[in-house]
């Protein structure tokens, strides 16, 4: 969050002075808020669409809706709140055009970063596509809201206010996922 | 693993799961080729924005630095714009006025975002015996090397951009001497024993 | 079993950093070019306090800051690892208070609310009333309210009751100005904050 001026002293610039400065036309300030959410956005598309192709271009059209709507942005909002919104909106069109094929989606790039849990290799690969296939079996609201709360660790309340659903909700879709997942990824035979 | 949803409660996850949060966790490489497309499409989109989401064409990169920027704002934006230049002006001529041993007048530049205006403040102390004036605060870390105020006839001034929020601050004389501002309108306790005066920016 | 369970903890604590590489990069060198003003242990300390808040998720700007005001003031180095370490100990009941979703610009505000007096439940109160919108403002305005000399209960009351009045980021803002013109002007502080609360809420004065 903080940035060195000319003298190299600390100032400390929030996503809401990028989003002004944008908006001022600063050269390079929505880029910087890029820079910021991209990695984080792009894991979350990742995981959710289990395809780095689609997981990219539902990255790209999120910043591109979220720069044409900067001036649409309420700084009593949370930056990354109001782009996440934009961001799961565009996973779910993304990933209603490839429900049928998500079970089949087997994208080595988007495998081979699902770390190794166990040592034995042939577990590591049997995991990693059992991993994936598994989240790709959730249903898309019990995903979304599983990977927003424990891939992106963000809190119920956060959630709440990015996708609308009551807390209580979310917490039963969860738990349905939390529920589905022990029961894909134990079935072993 | 446990998590903490908003209530406190914890929610112990299972091993199955709790490996498979921590597989999911591991970050997904951007691929530079990707992040590249994305910083060309942005260009294009500040150029001419096109209304049609999707992959954008790809095209040459824009002028981004000299292509002149449409301002758009509402008739109302407008009007509570002419108003806040129109109060500023009218607050610095009634400020200009005043003798006093030190003082600073905030100078509102308005910018199109009508909620949080960008600041410019202008920090404003007289000490006609000083060689060396500079203002340090939680906005330039504190560093007297960092923003040297300007000498006239006794009066020094500096001109900076400040984040909108509180801050606190103050003045270094000759590199040796605390003051705070004399005509600032709060002071702080510093837990240094000293007072740190207090300013608000952006409302 | 024992060592599985350190090891997923440890992959978890590393998943976590990693997302925090870039800023932290940031703050880190700022560290840095303190430890030429300190003698090897205080540096030591503070950079222990800096790791703290790190790994607790907290903003450790506002540490670097008070260690940067305490040597351009020439505190003793105790003082300031005291000051830094009374600080981060507010952010932490801050996020207490204000939930794991606190933004660090609430959390500082947070901070220099109970530094003024305000009292944590005042924050989690405050948090409460104000869902959809941030609690920076609020708190910022509580802390000044408090510091100008409004009882602490008075100061809580007027801030809770715009809360939940819905009031904006804008409203509170002029609450405090209008106090402040007031306090300036001969009121007492704690009548200064009932009057204007009142009017903005459109109440009618007593």
């Amino acid at each position: 969050m903080t940035d060195r001026d000319a003298a190299g002293l600390i100032v400390v610039v929030t996503d809401a002075d990028l989003v002004r400065q944008s908006l001022a036309g600063v050269p390079d300030a929505f880029d910087r808020l890029v820079d910021r959410h991209y990695g984080g956005c792009l894991q979350y598309a990742a995981r959710l669409l289990g395809n780095r192709e689609d997981a990219e271009e539902a990255c790209q059209d999120a910043f591109l809706r979220a720069f044409r709507a900067l001036d649409s942005y309420a700084e009593s909002d949370r930056f990354s709140a109001w782009l996440y919104r934009i961001l799961i909106n565009r996973c779910r069109t993304y990933a209603v055009r490839r429900r049928g094929t998500m079970e089949d989606a087997t994208d080595s790039d988007v495998l081979a970063s699902l770390s190794p849990t166990r040592d034995a290799e042939v577990e590591q690969l049997g995991l990693r596509e059992e991993l994936a296939r598994a989240i790709a079996q959730l249903d898309i609201d019990q995903r979304e809201a599983f990977l927003l709360k424990h891939v992106q660790d963000l809190s119920y309340d956060e959630i709440s206010v990015i996708t609308g659903a009551s807390v209580s909700a979310l917490k039963m879709r969860v738990k349905r996922a939390c529920d589905r997942l022990r029961d894909l990824l134990t079935d072993l035979s | 693993m446990t998590s903490h949803d908003s209530h406190g409660n914890d929610e112990a996850l299972d091993a199955v799961v709790q490996d498979a949060v921590l597989a999911l966790r591991t970050p997904v490489a951007p691929r530079p080729a990707a992040r590249a497309a994305l910083t060309s499409a942005l260009r294009s989109a500040a150029v001419a924005p096109a209304p049609a989401p999707g992959r954008a064409e790809q095209r040459s990169r824009a002028r981004w630095f000299t292509t002149p920027r449409a301002v758009r704002m509402s008739p109302l934006t407008m009007l509570a714009a002419a108003s806040l230049l129109v109060v500023s002006a009218s607050v610095i001529t009634a400020r200009v006025g005043r003798r006093a041993a030190g003082k600073s007048v905030a100078v509102q530049t308005g910018t199109r975002t009508p909620e949080r205006p960008g600041q410019v403040v202008r920090f404003t102390l007289a000490a006609p015996a000083a060689h060396r004036v500079s203002l340090v605060g939680d906005f330039n870390g504190w560093d007297p090397a960092a923003t040297r105020l300007e000498n006239k006839d006794g009066t020094w001034t500096v001109v900076i951009p400040v984040t909108p929020g509180r801050h606190q601050y103050g003045f270094v004389i000759d590199g040796s001497q605390w003051i705070a501002d004399p005509a600032a309108a709060q002071s702080a306790d510093s837990d240094f024993g000293t007072r740190n005066s207090v300013m608000y920016v952006g409302g | 079993m024992q060592s599985v369970r350190v090891f997923r903890r440890c992959l978890c604590r590393f998943a976590a950093l990693w997302a925090l590489a870039a800023p932290l990069q940031a703050q880190s060198s700022d560290l840095a070019a303190l430890r030429d003003r300190l003698d090897p242990a205080s540096y030591r300390a503070l950079t222990a306090l800096v790791d703290s808040a790190q790994a607790a998720g907290l903003p450790a700007g506002p540490l670097i800051s008070k260690a940067q005001e305490g040597l351009l003031k020439r505190a003793a180095p105790p003082t300031i690892l005291t000051a830094t370490r009374g600080l981060l100990s507010r952010l932490r009941q801050s996020r207490d208070a204000l939930g794991n979703g606190a933004t660090p610009a609430e959390l500082e505000a947070g901070a220099s609310a109970l530094r003024a007096g305000a009292g944590a439940s005042q924050l989690s109160a405050l948090r409460a009333a104000r869902t959809t919108q941030g609690v920076a403002v609020p708190l910022v305005v509580l802390a000044d309210l408090i510091a100008r000399g409004v009882p602490r209960d008075t100061a809580a009351r007027a801030v809770q009751a715009m809360a939940a009045a819905n009031a904006t980021d804008a409203a509170f803002n002029a609450l405090r100005l209008g106090i402040e013109r007031d306090i300036t002007g001969g009121m007492s502080p704690a009548a200064a904050a009932g009057m204007r609360y009142r009017a903005l809420l459109g109440e009618k004065q007593p």
